[in-house]
């Protein structure tokens, strides 16, 4: 039984989501076929169930590195090994609409869990295979994304210094989020695969504005649907190499 | 005219390979018809020529981050906005030897040239379509490749930190080398497409030793030939207005 997600081996699947809010986990469980609650502890909300056959388990990290850390830590520990974050974001870049889909392919490592693994100046990267199933299941589900590098930090409410920002944003950072930098790090340590994707609910000018929730939303439910049918090919990739 | 490359705007092409060692560019410009040597300067030795008829540019760069950043620079103010890195590396993992190829998705930024651009956390990273299309142009030759993280450092005989270096092993890194950080970071800054691939000198545990040599040698043909193949699919995607066929 583990300290805080409370959950045995039984109840993990090797594919794993990761999405902050506990309200997106249930989603994600939506789609699930046969899905039970594993676990509600602590803010971690834990469904497993299967898809096309394939077992697989949805765990809200809440908000932040500290806590995110804590749930994948405690996931691997039950045999999870490949994690795809589906998360909210906001943007730096004009041309990222509210509701857009954005996969980071690096991230800014302005948070601080991470730097406790590797140091600030290692990569955070998602794992290539998985990063490679995002973008082709986007492509198969003919939904528009947005790929390059993001930006993760610790403080919703204080952006970096003006001056970074504007530095960040020529160079064509796309995605503002708080746990994609740990999930990549603590997954380069413990040698897991992960991705993250990432459905923005701002502007670069305005931050969550109510005009974009319904545009959010949208965008949220396809970073959904993305996720799942790359996790799907992955498991199926996996079962053909006899893994 | 540029102050160091010592080339124009008209003897540059779109896309650039850029290799450290002068005698790899040769190696490079070999496989292009009408190669010209367009500039030998301080070490840079650059050619352009065609390929199936698309214009490319070849350019070494010598080692480490404030030479290859000056001609990144330099054949940037020229028009150059997609290269790749065709380099050499060593190894962190056991499991890769001598002539190994490896494609890099983004590189532990042990360099300091980058710190002039952009803070340490900022990600070095390879533009995924050009990394795309490297992993598929080895898939249509054939050529087996590993495809992962690496190192980049400013002193190839520094002394190094063991248990750094055991972390970074642990941690999955692949290949260490000397530019691709700053190639990466730069790529970023300067809005260019950038991607990196390298053959392998060493092992985990022996640096460049002589028995790998005619390995090394093999695995150097075989990334010139993915980076020239990959460079062929990114050109034909831009002219077809579709992105590469990545």
């Amino acid at each position: 039984m583990e300290f805080h997600i409370r959950c045995e081996a039984k109840d993990i699947a090797r594919y794993v989501f990761v999405p902050g809010d506990h309200e997106r986990a249930k989603k994600i469980a939506a789609h699930f076929d046969h899905a039970r609650l594993v676990s509600d502890t602590r803010g971690y909300l834990v469904f497993t169930g299967t898809v096309d056959g394939i077992p697989m388990t949805v765990a809200s990290t809440g908000m932040g590195g500290p806590q995110a850390a804590i749930c994948f830590e405690e996931l691997g520990h039950l045999g999870a090994d490949t994690f795809i974050r589906v998360g909210s974001c906001g943007t730096l870049q004009d041309d990222v609409p509210c509701g857009g889909v954005i996969i980071p392919t690096g991230v800014y490592r302005g948070g601080a869990t991470g730097n406790q693994y590797l140091p600030p100046a290692f990569p955070a990267l998602p794992n290539f295979q998985v990063l490679t199933a995002l973008v082709e299941a986007a492509k198969r589900l003919g939904i528009k994304v947005h790929v390059g590098i993001g930006w993760t930090g610790d403080a919703f409410y204080v952006l970096p210094e003006p001056a970074l920002i504007a530095k960040l944003k020529d160079a064509g950072v796309l995605s503002l989020d708080m746990e994609t930098d740990t999930l990549f790090i603590v997954s380069s340590f413990r040698g897991w695969r992960a991705g993250s994707i990432l459905a923005n609910d701002g502007t670069s000018k305005e931050i969550k504005p109510a005009w974009g929730e319904e545009l959010f939303r949208k965008g949220e439910e396809q970073a959904i649907r993305i996720a799942l049918e790359a996790m799907k090919s992955i498991a199926q990739a996996d079962a053909q190499e006899g893994q | 005219m540029e102050f160091h490359i010592r080339c124009e705007a008209k003897d540059i092409a779109r896309y650039v390979f850029v290799p450290g060692d002068h005698e790899r560019a040769k190696k490079i410009a070999a496989h292009f018809d009408q190669a010209q040597l367009v500039s030998e300067s301080r070490g840079y030795l650059v050619f352009s020529g065609t390929v199936d008829g698309i214009r490319m540019t070849v350019s070494s760069t010598g080692m480490g981050g404030p030479s290859a950043a000056i001609c990144f620079e330099e054949l940037g103010h020229l028009g150059a906005n997609t290269f790749i890195r065709v380099g050499s590396c060593g190894t962190y993992q056991d499991h890769i030897t001598c002539g190994d190829v490896i494609i890099a998705t983004g590189t532990f930024r042990g360099g300091g040239t980058a710190h002039n651009y952009l803070p340490v956390p900022f990600p070095a990273v390879p533009n995924f379509e050009v990394t795309t299309a490297l992993v598929k142009a080895a898939q249509r030759l054939g050529i087996p490749v590993h495809v992962g993280p690496g190192s980049s450092g400013d002193a190839f005989y520094g002394p190094k930190d063991a248990a750094l270096q055991a972390l970074l092993k642990q941690a999955g890194l692949l290949y260490r080398e000397m530019e691709s950080d700053t190639l990466f970071v730069l790529g970023a800054v300067r809005g260019w497409r950038t991607g990196a691939l390298f053959a392998c000198d060493g092992t985990a545990t022996e640096v460049k030793p002589a028995w790998g040599e005619a390995a090394f040698r093999r695995g150097e043909e075989n990334a010139i030939r993915i980076a020239i193949e990959a460079m062929k699919a990114i050109a034909l995607g831009d002219a077809s207005g579709k992105g590469s066929q990545a």
